[in-house]
């Protein structure tokens, strides 16, 4: 963790903010040619949160969700993840520092089984090599049988038991998200970063699916969505950061960002 | 084992041809073909067979080592046969030009050193591999395999031309036979079951680097890179690690034909080489242990059973002809090789609408 200085001053001015947050984002710009997708955003998590990232189409959400995850590096500004700077990182570098998320349109391995998606996941937390795997060494072996279970209790956990050994391309759609969590949790993340979960499913697919982030969330983990069900994010979110045009236009709880007017306006269009 | 239940609705032949199946028959199945290869030079009796196999057992090993970059890892490779002429190069130069001509050792005094270039053989492969695949790390697809295709050229290209080292088109001959404590592989007999044994060790070492950690990164980055990436792995490293690996078989299996010819030549490793075995991988079945295997074995031996025929001796292009044609037919209806294992699967149970296919259609934002 950080030893951050102004974590005494914080609690001693009486700051609404709460001492270290897990995640920083510092003036967060990302172009792309001339187009600027993000533009100088500057957001922070709280350790224990569920954050939602709300926008219209285009608003640069999941730019900004892979400029975090280290997938594009920031034209400029910052990213601090537990008070280490992570910006330009590799991707596989962050997500074993403890950042995992989930894709928009569904990245599963479609022709590796269930099972076999998580234990990819386990991949960061293991460190097996080449003569270790092929001598089968009393090491090796214990690690691949801990994978094993570990990845079934997940698939348990995210309510994918019993299905193990399909491929992951044939399973049903509520079913695809849920593995790319179950998948994402294997990394052993502190902060989960979702895209979309609910993108898909029916009402009743999406309740459960709210249960399961909440129940994420009381597991520990710092959570960041990305969702366009707004039932959803107003349901399960602390707080609520809101894009357009790649800036940051609201930010607060889910009352006071539903009451904005330029979050109305955002989302409407002009005196609406 | 859980890795087999995707194929579990298949036909039972076909699941256990696919690496599905109860353990039990598997191990079976591979038991009785072990037993039958190493009775086959009693059955056979004709060294000309023996000779057909034992190159056989060769191609069996370069096509699972390529297998390894092309199946598994998905990066397609033209040049494969480069690291097979890097492994050859290596011992016939250490061998002859080194150890016998510029230092006068007699070559029988060193007979380990046959043992320990089989190893370095790969070893060198490996880097190589593992160098020449560095910058290709950021190419995909058409790209990648324009480049593969160029570093087999420029091996190809120094070996015929750099005669201080590899005298050229003349070849290095004298390459000595194995023999290991006074007992000599000097009959076809023997080699056939070094081969057998190189092949062996070869599959055996290849099945449980990729049913581990590493062949499930690898395979991971076949299907998706950047979810790969993603998921902690170390993209970069572990193509690197593929081919390096792919490259090590390549290398020990040069190094063991210089030592069974007693002689390498540019020849040895044409382009058509390279193409060949990426056939191999590719009528076998990619991204599967059995199929290049398995493949090698029927097409070599069929391409070499071809020879009898008197219109194919006077029509030797008859055999290029007949490997397109049964390399087209099998695309059409049999589009991911004759052991195709998962597919196979996945054509019997589409996906559901708007499943994984939806999210193809969506694109990749991250590309």
């Amino acid at each position: 963790m950080s030893s951050r200085v102004e974590t005494p001053l914080a609690d001693a001015t009486g700051t609404a903010r709460p001492p270290a947050p897990i995640l920083e984002i510092d003036t967060v710009m990302k172009v792309f040619g001339g187009l600027v997708a993000v533009n100088a955003v500057d957001m922070y998590v709280n350790p224990g949160e569920i954050v939602g990232l709300i926008g219209p189409n285009g608003a640069g959400k999941t730019t900004l969700f892979n400029v975090i995850t280290g997938v594009y590096a920031p034209t400029s500004g910052h990213v601090r993840f537990e008070g280490r700077a992570i910006d330009g990182a590799r991707p596989s570098k962050i997500t074993a520092l403890g950042i995992g998320r989930t894709f928009q349109n569904i990245r599963l391995f479609g022709e590796m089984t269930a099972l076999e998606n998580v234990m990819v996941g386990r991949h960061c937390r293991t460190g097996a090599g080449p003569l270790g795997v092929v001598l089968r060494t009393p090491g090796a072996v214990r690690e691949e049988r801990a994978v094993r279970e570990r990845s079934l209790e997940l698939l348990e956990y995210v309510g994918l038991g019993r299905i193990e050994g399909e491929l992951a391309r044939n399973l049903p759609y509520g079913s695809q998200r849920r593995l790319e969590i179950a998948r994402a949790l294997a990394t052993e993340p502190r902060l989960l970063f979702l895209d979309e979960p609910a993108a898909g499913m029916n009402p009743q697919e999406t309740q459960s699916l709210v249960r399961l982030v909440r129940q994420i969330r009381d597991s520990g983990l710092t959570i960041v969505l990305i969702e366009h069900d707004m039932r959803m994010v107003m349901g399960i979110c602390d707080r609520v950061v809101v894009l357009d045009h790649g800036e940051k236009i609201s930010e607060g709880t889910p009352d006071v960002v539903r009451a904005d007017p330029k979050v109305v306006e955002a989302y409407l269009g002009k005196s609406a | 084992m859980n890795e087999n239940a995707g194929t579990r609705k298949l036909n039972p032949l076909a699941a256990i041809l696919a690496g599905g199946g109860p353990s039990w028959v598997q191990r079976a199945i591979l038991g009785a073909v072990v037993a039958f290869a190493l009775m086959l030079p009693f059955l056979l009796q004709s060294n000309r067979w023996l000779t057909l196999f034992t190159i056989v057992f060769i191609y069996v090993v370069l096509a699972s080592g390529l297998n390894i970059v092309v199946g598994f890892t998905g990066l397609l490779d033209l040049g494969y046969v480069a690291f097979y002429a890097i492994g050859g190069y290596f011992t016939a130069i250490i061998m002859v030009q080194l150890v016998r001509n510029r230092w006068g050792i007699e070559l029988d005094s060193v007979w380990w050193l046959v043992w320990l270039n089989l190893l370095f053989g790969g070893v060198v492969a490996a880097v190589a591999g593992a160098v020449l695949g560095y910058p290709t790390l950021r190419l995909r697809g058409d790209y990648l395999a324009i480049m593969t295709l160029g570093f087999h050229e420029i091996i190809r290209i120094v070996a015929n031309n750099w005669v201080g080292l590899t005298r050229g088109p003349s070849g290095i001959s004298g390459i000595p036979k194995p023999s290991i404590f006074g007992f000599d592989f000097n009959t076809q007999f023997r080699f056939y079951y070094l081969a057998l044994g190189m092949a062996l060790l070869s599959l055996f070492v290849i099945s449980r680097m990729v049913r581990s950690r590493i062949g499930r990164a690898w395979t991971a980055i076949r299907e998706d890179e950047v979810a790969a990436e993603a998921m902690g792995i170390h993209t970069s490293r572990y193509k690197l690690l593929a081919y390096a690996a792919g490259g090590f078989f390549a290398g020990t299996m040069g190094a063991f034909l210089g030592h069974y010819l007693n002689f390498i030549h540019p020849s040895n490793f044409k382009l058509m080489e390279s193409i060949t075995v990426l056939s191999l991988v590719v009528l076998g079945g990619m991204g599967n242990l059995a199929g290049p295997a398995v493949g090698a074995v029927i097409w070599m031996t069929l391409l070499e059973w071809l020879r009898d025929f008197e219109f194919v001796q006077s029509h030797p292009e008859v055999r290029g002809i007949l490997m397109g044609l049964v390399l087209v037919t099998l695309m059409v209806f049999r589009p991911k090789g004759l052991f195709g294992s998962r597919r196979v699967a996945l054509e019997m149970h589409p996906a559901p609408p708007g499943a994984v296919g939806k999210a193809l259609v969506e694109g990749s934002d991250v590309e």
